[in-house]
């Protein structure tokens, strides 16, 4: 079983980031150089590591308890992991002297959605209720013959109403059902309209990650990622009330319709 | 109702009709003389109590982990507790390290009156994993250069004792 230790990656900016240290990697891993890093790189998190020789004997100095990989899955070297998708198979391997290999994998969040309510139309004056899909969600791959998993949450949501109004919550937002409130409840992410238009709302949401290998602890990626939702289109129009005799789409001559 | 209870209730609406933008005071100016004058000393100072910690480790793991007691004249509270931690594993499993480790890029972070926190690069590229056998236990294609961000702490005189060191899990400032 290969053993994994750190690779390089991207430099850090030391200034203002200072949560990422920990105690996983003792003297063994230190002396034996099995200690790994994570990083985000844009809008993905790369997670590093060199397998060792695997001719030595055991104990050789991984933290990380070696996990069965034989499910894990072998993707294609070198194929990109689509946006938008979680994975974990963005991995390159190099084989050298056919008993060590490098590997780099890239993990990508899950694209955040908007979906809103009443779906894709708001009433002057009255809340519209608008939710993401975002939430804490992990992609993993294979890196080195050893499973790597990163955890992804998302801990900001930037709303852009496309009003003019901007909004930033902690919350994704829920459906009235969900909450348990009446329909055009005002709700954390819900918002009024007030002229009539096509509005277009733009979210980004903010991710922290963390990742491990194998059984390993979890350990934090320093930084933020951000990643944007497709824009929701929204048509905000007046309403009213009207006394009706029948139903106006059966009848649309009738009274009051 | 006791009277500070009243006080407080007579107290919130007040506060509440305060302004509510701060007065921003001046920037305090900052005390370092209680332990060293500028940056260049404090730096001095820590890479110095880094290389006696790191020489007492050499001579602890050279040793497979006995006399871990000598870390006492380096470290204190958690290093300490994970350098005796470490010469522990060490002895259980039999291992011993060669060579002599080094360190660069100690790079500042932040000082005040009672310490100094800085970053640093390990490396451990002349040393050697070994079990008792003798057998390397050293990942061939193994990073020896890892990054530690660590903390130093007045001994009660001008000496630094190294008292917290963390890996540094993020992005490796010591690969580029």
């Amino acid at each position: 079983m290969p053993v994994l230790v750190a690779a390089i990656l991207v430099v850090a900016s030391l200034g203002g980031v200072a949560s990422s240290a920990s105690d996983d990697c003792g003297p063994v891993g230190q002396y034996g150089g099995t200690c790994s890093t994570g990083s985000i790189a844009g809008d993905h998190v790369d997670v590093g590591a060199h397998g060792g020789s695997d001719g030595s004997a055991g104990g050789n100095g991984s933290d990380d308890e070696a996990s069965d990989d034989t499910n894990a899955p072998t993707p294609p070297a070198g194929v990109p992991c689509p946006a938008g998708i979680a994975c974990g198979g963005n991995a390159v391997v190099q084989v050298q002297g056919g008993v060590t290999m490098s590997a780099l994998a890239s993990f990508y969040p899950q694209k955040p959605t908007v979906s809103g309510e009443p779906n894709g139309w708001a009433i002057i004056g009255l809340d519209a209720n608008f939710v993401s899909s975002a939430g804490r969600h992990t992609a993993s791959g294979p890196l080195a013959g050893q499973p790597a998993t990163v955890r992804f949450t998302p801990v900001r949501f930037e709303w852009d109403y496309g009003d003019g109004v901007h909004a930033s919550t902690a919350t994704g937002g829920a459906t009235w059902r969900s909450l348990g409130v009446p329909e055009f409840s005002p709700t954390p992410t819900s918002h009024v309209y007030t002229a009539a238009g096509s509005y277009g709302v733009s979210l980004t949401v903010e991710y922290t990650a963390q990742y491990r290998i194998g059984g390993g602890p979890w350990r934090d990626v320093p930084g933020t990622l951000t990643l944007s939702a497709p824009t929701f289109t929204v048509i905000a129009a007046d309403a009213k009330t009207v006394l009706v005799q029948r139903n106006c789409q059966a009848d649309p001559r009738g009274p009051g319709c | 109702m006791p009277a500070a209870a009243i006080a407080a209730l007579l107290a919130m609406p007040l506060a509440a009709c305060s302004p509510t933008q701060p007065t921003r005071s001046p920037t305090p100016t900052p005390v370092h003389t209680a332990l060293f004058a500028s940056d260049a000393e404090a730096l001095k100072a820590a890479t110095d109590a880094y290389a006696a910690y790191q020489h007492v480790t050499d001579e602890v793991l050279h040793a497979g982990g006995q006399g871990a007691d000598r870390y006492e004249k380096v470290a204190l509270g958690s290093a300490l507790e994970k350098a005796l931690d470490g010469a522990r594993q060490f002895r259980e499993k039999g291992l011993h390290t060669t060579g002599e480790s080094r360190f660069d890029s100690v790079q500042l972070q932040e000082r005040s009156s009672k310490s100094v926190s800085f970053y640093v690069c390990d490396d451990v590229s002349d040393t050697d994993l070994l079990n008792s056998s003798g057998q390397s236990q050293a990942a061939a294609s193994g990073t020896k250069r890892t990054p530690w961000q660590v903390e130093a702490k007045a001994d009660g005189g001008s000496t630094l004792l190294i008292s917290k060191r963390d890996f540094w899990t993020g992005s490796d400032f010591c690969q580029s």
